[in-house]
């Protein structure tokens, strides 16, 4: 019965017949799952609906699938399992047996009548389509060339359009998808009246954690600095210190938006910065030839102004770049492509301004393997500088509490880790690069191990990540802590002109 | 569903046409079947969530249209064209075949009616009646029984004395036992 000939006959209409098949009895499926509160398992429906099809056509069934109108009337009937099934069954076979004499009268016009009466409840209500058009103007549009292109072709190119036209939008919104600058602002919580915080210890204070710490009454919050989120436009958003940015991806960051996004964080730290060295290049050639460089009318006026030449056309009044903070928050999954244009801006700003170089931050990774990209691209460690003055590093680290403090179990824990960061400290970190960050977080005053034994008498606290990486911060906060810590200390050790750097760990201990 | 099978066996007609219909129905139910049973038996059910909900709403709206549209000659008694065209041929073609309605629209519009009036009636008396809501919702969900029933006993009375195979307007005739 099935032959060669009809089957490649029917190949072509094959995709549409399947996606029929699946949408029906899936959209019936669960939205009886949602009605009677379950939830399906595609996969097996799946099985159901094959497994019908197969075996049906043996005694002369056609492509079935799900049907709303009997799921809702059982439904609403109070059927609970499957075997109300082989009762409707049962009984459609007594009514083809027993009936088809009182079937010889029904009139076809009545029929169409009950069809069409029975497909207009699957007409999509004026109602929801307006709540469609509140949750996304976008799917409205795309839900209109479905049901034209269908009332115009055929179902099967309306199906194919709508799915198309939805992965298409959503692709582009990936490609087209960059980040946002954020800027820092201070937030107090207010409840009723009164300022959490001033009485904060109070409430917080059952769980025997937080008696000895201080809640601060204020904290940080970062919000897109052009407001478009759509936060109080009567709040002043500042960059958070003059050079250090704080970007967010929005979309991810992988190889179809990797340069959009970097294009975009490029052009805006451009136009909100200058080059750190203003002299001119030592040959006219090393201008880049798609750089136009300082017209005449600004060199003029720079020389009137007693500048040199190469600060022409640069605002000076701009900050010089100093460091950028990623935040990885909405990144889930790097790749080669994305890292590799990671590097190429790194190289690009480096360039930018020499002879400093940029402080990457790394915010909220969450994966794993993120991390791991990141760190062989060469991020999470301070940038080898000339001047040496990487080896000044101040690592800050975010320290969490752990568990109750008197519990055996925590004794234990306690041991192990004070074991495993007695290692790791004593051990010979095999890069040069390694050796930097534990040696200066040993001088800088903020160890670890003994701000944990300091406070082993009142509660215990673990670093929160690795502390090999010292630029992988947990979140915004600490990230801009440590860059403007690690500025600001790199300009007094610069002015002081190289002078010992025990006083610098006081310094960092006051941002 | 079976619309698009309907649509499939019309266009395997002209291309095979010493193929019975129902061979095509068949031959589609157990290839389409057997591609959805192997996506689920390798359990990569979450494929349909590659069907957004606008494309879902659309494919349900415009199939509606394209059924309801294409029932609409059969219920007037409309003839002379294919009810298979894209909707928008069949609808043209209907308004166009107006003048050639029969008696079919003293049976389908009156049921037509009738369906949408016990349906209101019952919504309105459930919301009515509050506590017999149940009640209402059953007499709604047999309508459609009540309305055949009605129906078949009408063309019943009016064409008892016709000789088999004749009509005064169009009726199923006989219906093979057991299919």
């Amino acid at each position: 019965m099935l032959n060669k000939e009809i089957a490649s006959g029917i190949a072509t209409h094959l995709p549409a017949a399947v996606i029929v098949l699946l949408i029906e009895h899936i959209a019936i499926s669960k939205s009886f799952g949602r009605v009677n509160n379950y939830t399906i398992n595609p996969s097996q429906e799946m099985v159901a609906i094959g497994v019908t099809n197969l075996l049906g056509p043996f005694l002369g069934g056609y492509p079935a699938t799900g049907s709303f109108s009997r799921t809702a009337i059982k439904s609403k009937a109070g059927v609970r399992t499957p075997f109300a099934g082989v009762i409707t069954a049962v009984v459609v076979l007594l009514a083809i047996y027993a009936l088809p004499a009182v079937f010889y009268y029904i009139p076809s016009a009545s029929l169409s009548a009950v069809i069409i009466h029975a497909v207009g409840d699957l007409i999509t209500p004026p109602n929801t389509v307006y709540q469609f058009w509140r949750v996304s103007p976008l799917d409205v549009v795309i839900f209109f060339v479905g049901v034209i292109v269908t009332v115009f072709f055929s179902i099967e190119v309306g199906i194919y359009t709508t799915i198309c036209i939805s992965a298409f939008v959503l692709l582009f919104r990936i490609l087209k998808g960059r980040g946002t600058f954020l800027g820092r602002v201070k937030v107090h919580s207010v409840i009723g009246d009164h300022v959490i915080g001033d009485h904060g210890r109070q409430i917080y204070g059952e769980y025997g954690t937080m008696t000895g710490s201080r809640e601060p009454p204020a904290r940080n919050i970062f919000l897109p600095i052009d407001h478009k989120d759509g936060s109080n436009p009567g709040i002043e958003l500042e960059m958070p210190y003059p050079g250090v940015f704080i970007y967010r991806f929005n979309e991810g960051f992988n190889y179809p938006n990797a340069s959009h996004t970097l294009e975009y964080l490029t052009d805006f730290i451009f136009k909100h910065t200058r080059r750190t060295n203003l002299s001119t290049y030592d040959r006219p050639g090393d201008r880049p030839w798609n750089d136009p460089g300082p017209s005449r009318k600004e060199r003029k006026a720079a020389k009137a102004a007693g500048l040199s030449e190469g600060a022409a056309g640069v605002n000076t009044d701009l900050p010089t770049l100093k460091a950028i903070i990623l935040d990885f928050s909405a990144v889930n999954n790097v790749d080669i492509t994305s890292v590799q244009q990671l590097i190429d801006v790194r190289n690009q700003l480096d360039r930018y301004t020499s002879p400093d170089v940029v402080d990457w931050h790394m915010a909220c990774i969450s994966n794993r393997w993120t991390k791991r990209a990141l760190v062989s691209a060469g991020f999470g460690y301070p940038t080898e500088r000339q001047d040496g003055l990487h080896h000044r590093w101040q690592s800050i680290f975010s320290v969490a509490e752990i568990g109750g403090s008197d519990s055996a179990a925590q004794a234990a824990d306690d041991a192990l880790n004070e074991k495993e960061l007695g290692r790791r400290v004593s051990q010979a970190p095999p890069t040069d690069i390694e050796a930097a960050s534990s040696g200066s977080s040993s001088d800088g005053g903020a160890d670890p191990k003994a701000a944990f034994k300091r406070n082993a008498e009142q509660r215990r606290a673990v670093v929160v990540h690795g502390l090999n990486r010292p630029l992988f911060h947990v979140d915004l906060t600490s990230a801009l802590q440590s860059a403007i810590c690690n500025i600001e200390n790199r300009a007094q050790v610069q002015r002081a002109d190289n002078r010992s750097g025990v006083d610098a760990g006081v310094d960092a201990k006051q941002v | 569903m079976s619309t698009v099978t309907g649509g499939v066996v019309a266009d395997m007609k002209t291309k095979l046409p010493d193929v019975p219909g129902h061979f095509i129905a068949s031959a589609l139910a157990i290839l389409a079947g057997s591609i959805v049973l192997f996506i689920g038996l390798i359990r990569c059910g979450w494929i349909v969530d590659l069907i957004p909900l606008s494309a879902l709403s659309a494919f349900m709206t415009g199939s509606a249209i394209n059924i309801a549209v294409g029932q609409v000659p059969t219920m007037m008694g409309i003839t002379g064209f294919s009810t298979r065209d894209a909707t928008y041929l069949v609808f043209i073609h209907t308004l166009q075949g107006l003048p050639r309605t029969k008696l079919d629209a003293a049976m389908g519009l009156t049921a037509l009616a009738m369906l949408y009036l016990i349906r209101s009636a019952c919504k309105y008396a459930a919301k009515r009646y509050p506590q017999k809501q149940k009640f209402f919702f059953f007499l709604s969900t047999l309508r459609t029984v009540f309305v055949i029933l009605l129906y078949t006993m009408i063309s019943w009375l009016a064409n008892r004395h016709m000789p088999r195979g004749k009509a005064k307007f169009k009726i199923l005739f006989t219906v093979p036992r057991g299919t």
